[in-house]
């Protein structure tokens, strides 16, 4: 644990630091993607591509600037956007890294449970899409993910006092829109 | 944990024991041991319908990762290290923002056609190789993704010379696809597809 104190870059390159870091937060970027995705395969791939990216952008992560979680959300959260990108574009997945070749049959079902679990936030997330980019970004992590203000600010690498003029902006077209979730806006936490 | 997680991570640990596996190599070193695939390999793929212009990385360099980098005129350098984890540069493209699937195949093998509506691309230049660059980082190829098209794939298959003490790249196939890619089923190739690690053309 040690040497992850002062920073992710080992993850990189050291196995043994990859594993710590993978076991700490394979459920997390699990439910954050079930959050997201409704079909058990996307989110095999999805999971994969967000430990793969998170391999290849450790080296940016500094402690100082926010939580491991919230840093991990934030590179999440650019995979999932790319894949939403990519899948408006096509009409189904081809050749990633291919996280789906890995499961099995009692896999599946498991993620078809988590999934089904998930899906209040996914409904917040799917409701959020018709919101303003910069908007969209800040709102997800805190409401659906669960992020405090200052932690979604540092997983989007953006300063906190603009997060909460976002946020100010924004919670009168949310409450309009989210009836139901509002409430996790209003009171979020610094 | 369960099983697709415990599968994941050995997976993600092979990603990071490959890039461990490299080691710095002074890029002097780099600069005279790549060269150009020559003329006559150029002739006998183009025929073939392949797509040319490959850094070769020949002698005892050690695998590095492989890598994607975009430029800020908008292409990619693309550099291939490492012939056991094509995924990688695809996902890494992926994150770029270019739909891509990546094959390595061995220099005596092709990907069995048809693997879906895929187009050769040699005439568009869609990928290119600049053999008098070295940005210190080893040899690359470039890849202009706006010459890809709205809606399509990028489809690479990159065959591979392996020799005592590395590896090279044969030849490169480049192609854009519409709709889905299946997945890459080895089949012989062509006799004057196969290269030696000298550069020459078999067959």
């Amino acid at each position: 644990m040690a040497k992850l104190e002062s920073g992710l870059a080992c993850i990189s390159s050291d196995t043994a630091a990859l594993e710590e870091f993978y076991r700490r937060h394979i459920e997390a970027v699990s439910r954050f993607v079930a959050r997201r995705v409704r079909d058990p395969h996307t989110a095999a791939d999805l999971t994969a591509e967000v430990f793969l990216a998170a391999i290849d952008s450790a080296h940016t992560y500094r402690p100082s600037a926010g939580s491991e979680l919230g840093w991990l959300y934030g590179v999440a959260r650019n995979v999932v956007a790319t894949e939403r990108r990519r899948a408006a574009r096509e009409s189904r997945a081809v050749g990633r890294i291919a996280g789906r070749r890995l499961l099995d049959a009692e896999d599946i079902a498991r993620l078809e449970e988590r999934i089904d679990a998930e899906s209040a936030g996914r409904h917040t997330y799917e409701a959020l899409a018709e919101f303003p980019e910069g908007i969209r970004a800040l709102l997800e992590l805190i409401t659906v993910d669960g992020l405090t203000v200052t932690e979604a600010a540092a997983a989007l690498g953006i300063q906190p006092v603009t997060a909460r003029v976002r946020l100010h902006r924004a919670r009168k077209a949310v409450r309009a829109a989210l009836s139901t979730h509002s409430a996790a806006l209003a009171y979020s936490k610094e | 944990m369960q099983k697709f997680e415990e599968r994941l991570l050995a997976e993600l640990k092979d990603v990071v024991a490959a890039q461990t596996a490299s080691a710095p190599v002074d890029s002097r070193t780099r600069r005279a041991r790549w060269r150009w695939v020559g003329l006559a390999t150029a002739a006998a793929a183009t025929a073939a319908g392949l797509a040319i212009g490959i850094p070769v990385l020949t002698g005892d360099r050690a695998p590095q990762a492989n890598a994607v980098v975009r430029d800020p005129d908008g292409s990619i350098r693309i550099y291939i290290r490492d012939y056991r984890h094509p995924e990688v540069i695809a996902s890494r493209l992926r994150g770029l923002g270019v739909p891509a699937v990546v094959d390595f195949v061995p220099n005596d093998k092709r990907c069995r056609t048809p693997r879906g509506t895929v187009t050769p691309n040699n005439d568009r230049w869609l990928v290119t190789g600049e053999p008098q660059q070295d940005d210190g980082q080893g040899p690359y190829n470039r890849l202009h993704p706006d010459r890809i098209g709205p809606g399509k794939t990028l489809v690479l298959e990159v065959s591979f010379t392996s020799f005592s003490g590395g590896a090279s790249v044969a030849w490169m196939f480049v192609g854009t696809a519409t709709g889905s890619v299946g997945p890459c089923v080895l089949v012989p190739a062509p006799p004057k597809m196969t290269r030696g690690p000298n550069g020459g053309v078999g067959g």
